[in-house]
């Protein structure tokens, strides 16, 4: 028995089978919808309106749907001619596309590689889990003639690697899936980074900083082993392919080189960004943070160098909370509460606040403490300010008339924040530093862009006893790319950093309980 | 019970709750010297205490780190007692734990574990990457009703229905229970792969793994 699915504004029909999970219509018609937990059923993020014949709303889909005809796509199933419309906050992700990086020059080395050709533009890319960034660069002068960004595509088939690791292992063809949906995203990019006088022709090289399971996904490469302990990648190494070998349109002869990685969870974005940045080069103690779903961190101990990942989860990006966004438009990413208990926020675009992204939520976290709402326990204080109270109703904390935090919510970012500052604590331990004697913390990454260092020293996502200073470094991955298109030296330095960075695996240690239980209180 | 003793024992309770261990040990101690009843100190005392703070866990009170320093009182109050419990005490329920293959993270998995010693249980914790095999091994060699099943990663949740089948290719299915739980279970996919339960955290976890034991033994 068939049905069908239709999406009016879109302007789209589809014929399936009665019982198909309206997912798959979706995803049939080719149209986008993102379901960051890979269709489990946990995040209850893929909410769309829908009117017709539907499966009744089970036990487990009432617990994420409040109004009438919104529906989990994931869940929900179609059992006759349905109408869908999408909602309107998941479009428009802001990614941050610039970043801080030393200045390299042009080496003659390149240059003579391609003397006969007129226009030689080269193309760095970070592929972010989330977001893309890129540059056109123009390879004789090391001029960035154009900036791109987008959503990673793969996206819609789970919001972080450990999610797509395991659509590549649950479908046939599930890892060819998302490598071409990254090639044929790529080469979209490329169009539209394109400017006058510059064709596809006339792009000689391809360079992609990306993080170790993005790259495994470019190559065509299953990444399941990342996924699963020990730990392993099946490669690490600098790779050198044909573009056209991984359906890359640029010079016919044209390169990518995708860049070094130094283990599964410390990719070839993580070397890019320190290079970029000059970190590996300073002569004190300091620390680099990239902070995202995996917080990435690397240590720098008068030249020596340590990396660590940790699980920090995906809260610090908005998800697994109550009200949680993205970067988008809407999104809360500033908030204050002043001396007279009165509180002040932005929102993303400066439009009706819709939900709290990332950078909001850590602001949210530090005021609440600091005025008291919450104890160093992560528990609401039952004694807060009288002016505040109002705002506390059943557990929940309201900024406007609909958007709050739970006290669930709390306890999901003190899980991220304990991760990271646990994992940052357990690596100056291999290296016998102690947080008091750290100079420096750099903060990579788009995420990092909006965030508020003194909310970050609040709530303890830096580990307390840190003196220094803090400093945004933004897209750093990207700018490394960059470099290393135009400048042989500095992709030398990264193949050379790879084996010197000493990693430091976290989840095997006996003792990485303690410190983190120590580190979720704030 | 006397009216020196059961002060004594709300005390432990207390001093649990409180996560004071150098209160547990004294009043342990005191419970040895005045002859409280060893089994009674500890289920009524200790594991009371251990079980309020779960409830306070429940209730959004207490978190992790709370909850970890309740269960190290209760242990050390335990570790007192126990070479004073007499020989022949009843037998628990046996249960077997474990992250399954392919995963490290076992925080969880702690978590688990003490809760359903609290609630009772023996416990036979067979730590992280755990092949599926092994589960099932332990569990026949010690006689065990339950196997707990744990994981942080959907990479590594397949695991889990490979102890369930092999407990069903050896027969087990119906002496063997199995609970699942971990950051990417759901109901859905316990449903799926036919586990007998999943909770979403560690006191609801041996609240249902108590039920479980019971039917299993009043079924026989």
């Amino acid at each position: 028995m068939m049905a069908v699915v239709s999406f009016p504004k879109e302007n789209i029909k589809v014929q399936v089978e009665k019982g198909t999970k309206l997912i798959q219509a979706i995803r049939k018609c080719e149209l986008s919808l993102e379901t960051p937990c890979n269709c489990m059923a946990l995040c209850g993020k893929c909410k769309v309106k829908v009117f017709g014949e539907l499966s009744p709303i089970s036990k487990e889909e009432a617990a994420f749907i409040e109004e009438e005809n919104i529906r989990l796509a994931c869940l929900v199933e179609i059992q006759g001619d349905v109408e869908v419309e999408f909602l309107e906050n998941h479009k428009g992700l802001k990614t941050i596309n610039r970043g801080y990086s030393i200045k390299a020059e042009v080496d003659n080395e390149i240059i003579n590689k391609y003397k006969y050709s007129d226009n030689l533009c080269g193309v760095a890319f970070d592929i972010g889990t989330t977001g893309i960034s890129a540059y056109l660069i123009d390879l004789r002068s090391g001029e960035v003639l154009n900036k791109a960004s987008a959503l990673n595509p793969q996206t819609e088939y789970g919001g972080d690697v450990i999610s797509r690791i395991t659509f590549c292992m649950e479908n046939d063809n599930g890892t060819e899936i998302l490598s071409s949906s990254i090639s044929e995203k790529l080469n979209d990019i490329i169009e539209q980074l394109l400017v006058k006088g510059v064709n596809r022709q006339n792009i000689h090289v391809i360079t992609v900083a990306a993080n170790t399971t993005m790259l495994h996904l470019l190559a065509n490469k299953n990444p399941e082993s990342i996924a699963k302990a020990p730990y392993t990648a099946v490669f690490l190494d600098k790779q050198e392919k044909l573009a056209k070998d991984i359906n890359l349109e640029i010079y016919e002869e044209g390169k990518v080189i995708l860049l070094p990685s130094v283990s599964a969870y410390i990719g070839a974005d993580i070397i890019s960004g320190i290079v970029a940045t000059d970190f590996i080069n300073k002569n004190n103690k300091s620390i680099f943070i990239d902070i995202g779903t995996n917080g990435e961190i690397v240590a720098n101990c008068n030249g020596e160098l340590a990396a660590s990942s940790t699980a920090a989860g995906p809260a610090l990006e908005g998800m697994n909370i109550s009200c949680g966004l993205r970067a988008v438009e809407g999104a809360i990413d500033k908030f204050n509460i002043d001396e007279e208990c009165n509180i002040t926020y932005t929102t993303i675009g400066g439009r009706k606040a819709i939900g709290i992204c990332g950078s909001g939520l850590l602001d949210i976290t530090s005021a609440l403490l600091t005025a008291g709402v919450l104890e160093k326990n992560g528990r609401f204080n039952i004694k807060m300010n009288e002016k505040l109270r109002g705002r506390f109703i059943d557990k929940k904390f309201y900024i406007t008339d609909d958007i709050y935090v739970s006290q669930k919510d709390i306890r999901q970012i003190q899980l991220a924040k304990g991760a990271i500052a646990a994992g940052i604590i357990m690596l100056l331990k291999e290296l016998h530093i102690r947080i008091e004697e750290i100079d420096e913390i750099v903060i990579a990454g788009a995420f990092g862009y909006h965030v508020n260092a003194e909310s970050i020293k609040t709530i303890g996502l830096i580990p307390k006893g840190f003196k220094g200073n803090v400093s945004f470094v933004g897209n750093s991955s990207v700018e490394g790319a960059a470099l290393s298109a135009i400048n042989n030296k500095v992709l030398n330095k990264m193949i050379e950093i790879k084996e010197k960075i000493k990693i430091v695996e976290l989840s095997t240690k006996v003792d990485f309980q303690n410190y983190f239980i120590k580190e979720l209180n704030f | 019970m006397d009216n020196i003793k059961e002060p004594l024992i709300n005390d432990l309770s207390e001093a649990v709750v409180e996560m004071d261990e150098e209160r547990t040990e004294e009043l342990a101690n005191q419970c040895i010297d005045k002859g409280v009843d060893v089994l009674t100190a500890i289920n009524e005392g200790l594991a009371k205490g251990m079980e309020q703070a779960g409830k306070l866990y429940d209730e959004g009170e207490y978190y992790i780190p709370e909850l970890l320093m309740c269960s190290d009182a209760m242990y050390k109050g335990i570790d007192i007692l126990k070479p004073h419990l007499p020989k022949d005490s009843e037998t628990k329920f046996k249960a077997v734990i474990g992250v399954v293959q392919g995963d490290t993270h076992d925080i969880g998995k702690n978590l688990v574990k003490i809760m359903m010693e609290t609630a009772g249980f023996e416990m036979y914790d067979l730590g992280r990457d755990v092949p599926a095999v092994e589960f099932v091994s332990k569990a026949k060699e010690v006689g065990a009703c339950i196997i707990a099943l744990s994981t942080l990663m959907s990479t590594t949740m397949c695991g889990m229905e490979d102890v369930i089948k092999i407990l069903e290719e050896e027969k087990l299915r119906d002496k063997i229970k199995v609970m699942i739980g971990g950051g990417p279970i759901s109901q859905k996919f316990a449903d799926k792969i036919g586990a007998d339960a999943y909770t979403t955290d560690a006191t609801k976890a041996a609240k249902v793994a108590v039920e479980i034991a019971k039917g299993l033994s009043e079924g026989k």
